[in-house]
């Protein structure tokens, strides 16, 4: 198995690498970061309903829609990009996305507390510090394999993530922008500055090698290379990035397990919820005062965007 | 019938791969099992080959994802999609709520139906009380 500690690559590279280790099936660790920002929206999510391509352009941030799960993260030079590509006929695998996801990010949870930061894994997938969300992981098959793909946030630009996210509303963006501070944190808010890099990379490597054995440093082969180029129509066909993803009626982010800010459409006016703990915290009209309405008695609901969205159209029609 | 907390319905044919084949005349509708929808949580998205694909025995006809994850989807039997369920494209959950029922996947017209028939198993009998039960106890959380 490899061990690829890559320097920073254009954005495009980043994401189009582990795609084509999946689909060669080479079994790596992958350890890179990206020269350009650009946002990455999950296979459940599509473009056009997630990312404002205007503002993007605008502000030269790229776009890109991987073939695994996970939601839309922004992802800048101040992040170190993981990614690990195992077979799944492997024996030390575990079956189900749950088991993986905690097998595999267990190094993580190390490394971060190799530094001096009390992370925690908690299902199904979040590395959370003090309830704060500190890496976006996503996963999924590829080819033969399994993909973990995740990230050590050194900081993060929350104004440009919230710039990217396609939103109904100003109101909808600035909870948006209020929720990922209050929901992620990086290692520089953690400790006041970031280690080196060679530093999280050696970790990296040390924590992954105990589970899997040793690794084969090596630098980026000429086959996964080509498959690069290869697979890059393909992942940037029109037909692709068009797609609009799961259909929902309403526009929603998530923020980390259980945290979302959602709008919903209404024939009295938009409605804005916002969701902690996985219950409504809050719910009001967008755009304009109390309208009469008694939103309130959204509060303290599941969060289930269809029943949400029933119970505000019977307000509309009361 | 139901084995160990699984709906498992005994008119059905089963893969391996947690999806099913339900034979209606001389078309088949495929989905997954109860124990696969209840493996991969909330379903939110399902994309499949559409009508007039033609698809392989135990090859993947599509990819459903959990948000979180996404997986493959194998075809338990050959053949050309005629009809894809348009329901789950807003509604992917009905495969939790009801994955023998509106939550099936597609439909197929099979192109060698009795030789492959003969790959899957049926609810009930020895080797398939014996793969599921295995099944069961890999995707147990670890201790």
């Amino acid at each position: 198995m490899l061990f690829l500690d890559l320097p920073p690559m254009h954005w495009d590279e980043t994401q189009l690498l582990y795609h084509a280790m999946g689909r060669l099936g080479i079994e790596a660790l992958a350890l890179t970061g990206t020269i350009e920002p650009y946002v990455c929206v999950g296979f459940s999510q599509g473009v056009p309903v997630e990312i404002d391509r205007d503002w993007c352009r605008a502000n030269d941030i790229g776009v890109f829609r991987r073939e695994i799960g996970g939601g839309t993260v922004f992802i800048d030079r101040d992040q170190l990009l993981i990614q690990l590509v195992l077979r799944r006929d492997r024996p030390d695998v575990p079956a189900g996305q749950a088991n993986f996801f905690q097998r595999f990010l267990g190094p993580l949870v190390e490394c971060y507390r190799a530094l001096g930061i009390d992370a925690g894994f908690h299902p199904v997938n979040d590395l959370l510090v003090g309830g704060r969300k500190i890496s976006g992981t996503g996963g999924g098959e590829i080819g033969d394999c399994n993909v973990l793909a995740t990230n050590i946030l050194l900081d993060f630009d929350s104004g440009r993530m919230a710039g990217a996210l396609r939103c109904p509303s100003e109101q909808f963006r600035k909870a948006v922008l209020e929720g990922i501070r209050e929901n992620l944190t990086t290692v520089r808010r953690e400790l006041g500055s970031a280690p080196p890099v060679p530093k999280l990379k050696r970790l990296l490597r040390e924590g992954y090698e105990a589970l899997l054995g040793p690794l084969e440093p090596s630098g980026l082969p000429y086959q996964v290379e080509a498959e690069m180029e290869r697979i890059r129509a393909e992942l940037f066909h029109r037909r692709w990035m068009s797609d609009t993803g799961a259909r929902k009626k309403w526009r929603e982010v998530k923020l980390r397990e259980g945290s979302y800010v959602a709008q919903f459409p209404s024939e009295r006016g938009d409605v804005l919820v916002e969701v902690r703990d996985g219950k409504v915290a809050s719910a009001a009209p967008v755009g304009g005062p109390p309208d009469g309405r008694d939103l309130g008695a959204l509060k303290g609901m599941e969060y289930d965007g269809e029943q949400i969205l029933n119970r505000i159209s019977r307000m509309a029609t009361c | 019938m139901k084995f160990l907390d699984y709906e498992c319905p005994d008119e059905l044919y089963y893969h391996k791969e947690h999806s099913y084949a339900r034979v209606e005349g001389d078309m088949v509708v495929f989905g997954i099992t109860d124990f696969a929808q209840k493996q991969a949580g909330t379903v939110k998205r399902i994309v499949t080959l559409e009508a007039d694909d033609e698809i392989e025995q135990s090859k993947p006809y599509g990819t459903l994802s959990s948000g979180k994850w996404t997986g493959k989807m194998q075809s338990p039997l050959g053949g050309v999609i005629v009809e894809t369920n348009t329901v789950l494209e807003e509604t992917p959950k009905k495969v939790n709520e009801a994955p023998y029922g509106e939550g099936w996947i597609v439909k197929i017209k099979p192109s060698n139906l009795e030789a492959e028939l003969k790959n899957l198993m049926r609810a009930g009998t020895p080797e398939f009380e014996q793969w599921l039960t295995a099944e069961h106890n890999k995707y147990k959380k670890p201790a």
